[in-house]
């Protein structure tokens, strides 16, 4: 196993990132879904921020915030992007939109249908879709254009996946189930006492998993 | 290899026979495998288009040299009961059809060719996503997200892992997968996150499913039976 310097902030797995702030104190509500789908659209173009997960994750998790120092995101994003973002993400769920509200009158949502660019959102039953001549005069534009370092970004982000992925994978090969069950009961031990590591993240260093397992009597690793 | 239990019970209302499944889909390769069984790539014979049958263990499973306990049956008909509630609108997976035996489930859905968001982003769009495709794609998510809402579904585990790209008659098209259990109805439930994050790794079959890259494009299909 690799243990070089940049692989000492990755994490074991992404999961608990997309997750909403309510589910943290186990309340779920249909708008714990539009926070995720925001955590999402950040991602599409900002990548996955691994090196800085745990800031990213504050930010988002704050109820007020400057969204544009979000780790890896684009300088060029349209503030009506900003606007969308700040409505999916709010803190608070009760006065977070709904995905209905989002459909009906968020302005960057609309764009690409303003844009005469519908292909893929009228091909399949909509459930609120507006049509173009419902649109208010009020619209705030958006520009038309290529975000900057986007697609790499998604594919460096893919990669990622595919790591913490390959990863589990392997651990799923090489332990057998009850060595996986004691590894999860450590890996929950070590996230309680280690303050430095955000326990609500889940996140693990590689270099502490291979200690784990080092512990285990797994040498191989 | 799962051995049939006492439970005389069927776990699906209004399924298929195995016969029925067998005379209706050919079996092509083994998209992946889990501790609940396998998903294979099948084909419908009379008209020719490619989907997903996920079929699952009633019984134990012998894998690696490990039983593995089968699927919770209240967690598979909830996951069922969904799928058909949401009928394949507005972005969501399609459930074709159901078909049960003594020891199997077998549940055919379409199937997300196109890749992962992110790949999906990735390999489409090298010189960079312009502002109306960040534009779509929100629509689409919001869309699946609004349709559950309407039934007080939620899906509680939206990651880009789980949307993948439909391919049909036009491309660029998203869809929110559930694997079993990632749908709820929304009710409070308890969550124990370093072992979710190990446990829907393992046991999610769909990163297997659209990690395929299908030669033949999926045309959208009418409702299941």
């Amino acid at each position: 196993m690799d243990t070089t310097k940049n692989m000492t902030h990755q994490t074991f797995s992404g999961t608990p990132f997309y997750i909403s702030p309510e589910v943290f104190q186990k309340e779920y509500t249909t708008k714990t879904d539009v926070f995720s789908v925001g955590v999402v659209l950040y991602v599409l173009v900002a990548g996955y921020p691994a090196e800085q997960l745990q800031a990213a994750f504050n930010l988002l998790h704050k109820s007020k915030r400057d969204l544009k120092s979000l780790p890896g995101m684009p300088t060029d994003m349209p503030e009506t992007y900003f606007d969308m973002l700040d409505k999916l993400l709010t803190y608070r769920y009760k006065v977070r939109k709904s995905a209905g509200d989002m459909l009906e009158e968020d302005d960057f949502v609309l764009f690409h249908q303003e844009h005469g660019d519908d292909v893929g959102t009228t091909t399949k039953m909509m459930t609120k879709a507006k049509s173009r001549t419902s649109r208010r005069a009020s619209m705030k534009r958006t520009a038309s254009i290529v975000l900057s370092g986007t697609g790499e970004k998604a594919a460096l982000a893919f990669g990622f996946t595919k790591f913490a992925r390959a990863l589990t994978t392997i651990l799923a090969t090489m332990l057998n189930h009850g060595d996986i069950k004691a590894l999860l009961a450590n890996v929950d031990e070590h996230l309680k006492k280690d303050d430095s590591l955000d326990a609500k993240l889940g996140v693990i260093k590689v270099d502490d998993l291979i200690k784990i397992l080092e512990s285990m009597g797994k040498k191989d690793w | 290899m799962g051995c049939a239990t006492s439970k005389a019970e069927p776990y699906t209302a209004n399924a298929g026979t195995e016969a029925e499944y067998k005379e209706r889909f050919t079996d092509s390769k083994t998209l992946g495998q889990g501790e609940f069984g396998i998903v294979k790539l099948v084909t419908d014979k009379s008209t020719n288009i490619q989907l997903a049958s996920k079929i699952l263990n009633k019984g134990f499973t012998f894998k690696d040299n490990e039983l593995y306990p089968p699927m919770d049956a209240a967690e598979l008909k909830m996951e069922i009961d969904i799928l058909k509630v949401l009928n394949g609108q507005a972005y969501n997976l399609l459930l074709e059809s159901i078909y049960e035996s003594p020891s199997k489930v077998y549940v055919v859905t379409e199937i997300c060719s196109g890749g992962e968001m992110l790949e999906y982003a990735g390999n489409n769009f090298k010189e960079g996503l312009r502002t109306e495709d960040v534009s779509r794609m929100a629509f689409q998510l919001l869309s699946a997200v609004d349709h559950c809402d309407r039934y007080n579904i939620l899906h509680r585990d939206i990651k880009p892992e789980n949307i993948s790209e439909f391919v049909g008659v036009v491309h660029g098209i998203l869809y929110i997968i559930s694997s079993i259990c990632s749908f709820i109805l929304a009710q409070p439930i308890q969550l124990s996150f370093v072992h979710l994050i190990l446990y829907t790794s393992l046991l999610n079959y769909t990163h297997l499913i659209s990690s395929l890259q299908c030669s033949n494009p999926t045309p959208k299909m009418p409702n299941y039976a």
